[in-house]
């Protein structure tokens, strides 16, 4: 047997081990180094180990962080809840066949394909309270005009109305794949029963599709907790600080304040956040099987 | 600096009072040249059921900061003291900021916590206020038919003055070659190409207000700027803060951030001695740590 013969179990999943190294394990065990540490990206002075001091402030005496977690949160179960019903209604209907099904799902999918950064721009003209279209058409049909993103009382309500409307199409896709791929005994026997629509939707639909839902639930949760493109280009995280999200609040730390080693702070309670709530989706989904 | 160059200079830059001349004429009210008059003026002018607004200034966090400036200097206030510590609290930056604020809230467009300069210029160009204080840079945009609705009615005047005065941050932008560049000698060879006097001169004909006085005083330049323009911007430069867009500090974005939420807290509607209270104590304490 020869040397590779003998090393082979070590040797084939050598690259994925290395990449995996480089990609994921050095920088989070770079982050939480420099978490420890202040550095204001000077190539002059290097950071400064000041122990858990980046902690303290964070939890203690940042007014910023709370707020912004809040925001994230709301953000993100208001996202997560708007994306999966609507999802799922939508997927209900592009399930049946009818004329034209094949162009209806093509347009509804559009949302999610353009550039969001663009889409931001667009629906921000669209949201300006002075020459924007949106608060022309409520006028037209007699409602009093919106501040949109605007005002810290509506900021998130208007951010959640684009984010919606550009993730739907994501959450619509992954339950129209798993309305195809459910048996049809179990519809046709209900069916026999007498059950009525709706009570095929609340009581065989639904829990066929629990599984489905959750991977919908676990990729927007995800994707919403890390918004970041439509807030940055529609407020900045304003006005003042009213749609300010964790992640929005890591970047202007890190990149605009240059505030390096509090950034990373930052980051690691973000990380431990994520990697808590998709450690519990996971496990919703176990119970699903 | 101390006797040494270490930038050279490409373009200067003061705010000006924007004005549209037909709406004060057919309102009757006169150029204002004091903040009280300023104040009046926005409010007169303000038609709110026509969608019609005084005056727009940044309202936008960060980008506030700058046009806030005038109001803190004519009322007497400073950023720093001669310590380098911040002074927002003092009577005159109180003054500024909640005149600001009030200004933009009472005859302001609505959102106007959401308005960065390129907001501003939108809404001067598409004649949506009557007034605006910006940059001075702007005056190609509002003079450009193909961009701005009102261009040929605009008026430019000076930052009215208040008790201390009418005084507003002059900046001059300049191009240097950093110490750690790998390719000092052709980045030289760049800035020389940058500030020559063809490049300057092509600059001014598309009416950039450039920094070089052959170029300036060039009948191009003269000829293709309104003459009150240059008359205000002129009359702005003895009196401007060199540099004082915001406080001197060494984290100035975050420094901006700070005092840019006071503003939009006062705009909201906070009063403005808590804001700055606020503000004062976190510009501090952000001094203290990178400083």
């Amino acid at each position: 047997m020869s040397w590779v013969d003998r090393n082979l179990r070590w040797l084939l999943p050598g690259p994925a081990v290395v990449t995996l190294l480089l990609l994921m394990v050095f920088p989070l065990v770079y982050t939480a180094y420099l978490s420890l540490h202040e550095w204001y990206a000077s190539s002059v002075l290097g950071p400064q180990f000041v122990g858990l001091q980046n902690y303290v402030q964070l939890f203690a005496r940042d007014e910023r962080f709370w707020p912004a977690f809040v925001t994230t949160l709301v953000f993100t179960v208001g996202s997560v809840i708007l994306t999966v019903v609507l999802g799922l209604g939508i997927a209900h209907l592009l399930i049946r066949v009818f004329p034209g099904r094949g162009l209806a799902r093509t347009l509804m999918l559009l949302p999610m394909i353009a550039t969001p950064v663009a889409m931001a721009l667009v629906w921000m003209t669209m949201m300006s309270p002075t020459i924007g279209v949106l608060n022309w058409l409520l006028s037209c049909v007699g409602l009093p005009p919106s501040a949109w993103v605007s005002s810290p009382k509506s900021v998130i309500a208007a951010l959640l109305l684009v984010e919606t409307w550009m993730w739907t199409p994501m959450t619509t896709l992954i339950c129209l794949a798993g309305l195809a791929a459910l048996p049809g005994e179990p519809f046709e026997s209900a069916r026999v029963d007498g059950a009525s629509s709706r009570q095929v939707f609340w009581h065989v639909t639904l829990p066929l599709l629990r599984a489905t839902l959750v991977v919908a639930a676990l990729f927007r949760t995800i994707d919403a907790l890390k918004v970041f493109d439509i807030v940055y280009v529609m407020t900045e995280g304003g006005p003042g600080f009213a749609s300010e999200t964790l992640n929005l609040y890591v970047f202007q730390t890190s990149f605009k304040y240059l505030n390096l080693g509090y950034a990373s702070a930052l980051i690691v309670v973000f990380f431990a956040l994520i990697a808590g709530a998709s450690l519990l989706l996971i496990r919703v989904r176990r119970s699903a099987w | 600096m101390n006797g040494q160059l270490i930038g050279v200079p490409l373009y200067p830059e003061v705010q000006l009072l924007y004005y549209r001349k037909d709406v004060f004429k057919a309102k009757n009210v006169a150029v204002p040249q004091t903040m009280e008059e300023w104040e009046d003026a926005a409010k007169k002018l303000t038609d709110k059921p026509n969608n019609f607004y005084g005056f727009v200034s940044r309202g936008k966090r960060s980008a506030a900061v700058y046009t806030l400036a005038p109001f803190i200097f004519n009322f007497g206030g400073q950023w720093l003291d001669k310590d380098g510590q911040p002074q927002l609290t003092s009577p005159a930056a109180v003054k500024g900021l909640d005149t600001y604020g009030r200004m933009l809230r009472e005859s302001g467009p609505p959102g106007v916590v959401n308005v960065h300069t390129y907001e501003v210029v939108d809404l001067m160009s598409q004649g949506r206020v009557a007034m605006a204080s910006d940059s001075s840079n702007w005056v190609s945009s509002f003079e450009n038919p193909t961009k701005s609705k009102v261009a040929g009615q605009l008026g430019y005047a000076r930052i009215p003055r208040g008790s201390a005065g009418s005084h507003t941050p002059l900046i001059s932008w300049a191009i240097s070659v950093s110490a750690q560049s790998k390719n000092k000698e052709a980045a030289w060879y760049f800035v020389q190409w940058a500030t020559s006097r063809e490049m300057v001169l092509r600059q001014a004909k598309a009416k950039i207000p450039v920094a070089r006085e052959s170029a300036w005083k060039s009948p191009e330049f003269q000829g293709s700027l309104p003459k009150e323009w240059l008359t205000a911007f002129q009359a702005s430069l003895p009196d401007g803060y060199p540099n004082q867009a915001n406080p001197v500090v060494v984290a100035v974005p975050e420094t901006r951030d700070v005092i840019g939420a006071a503003i939009v807290a006062v705009i909201e509607g906070q009063p403005a001695k808590d804001a700055a209270e606020k503000a004062q104590k976190a510009v501090a304490e952000i001094i203290k740590k990178t400083q």
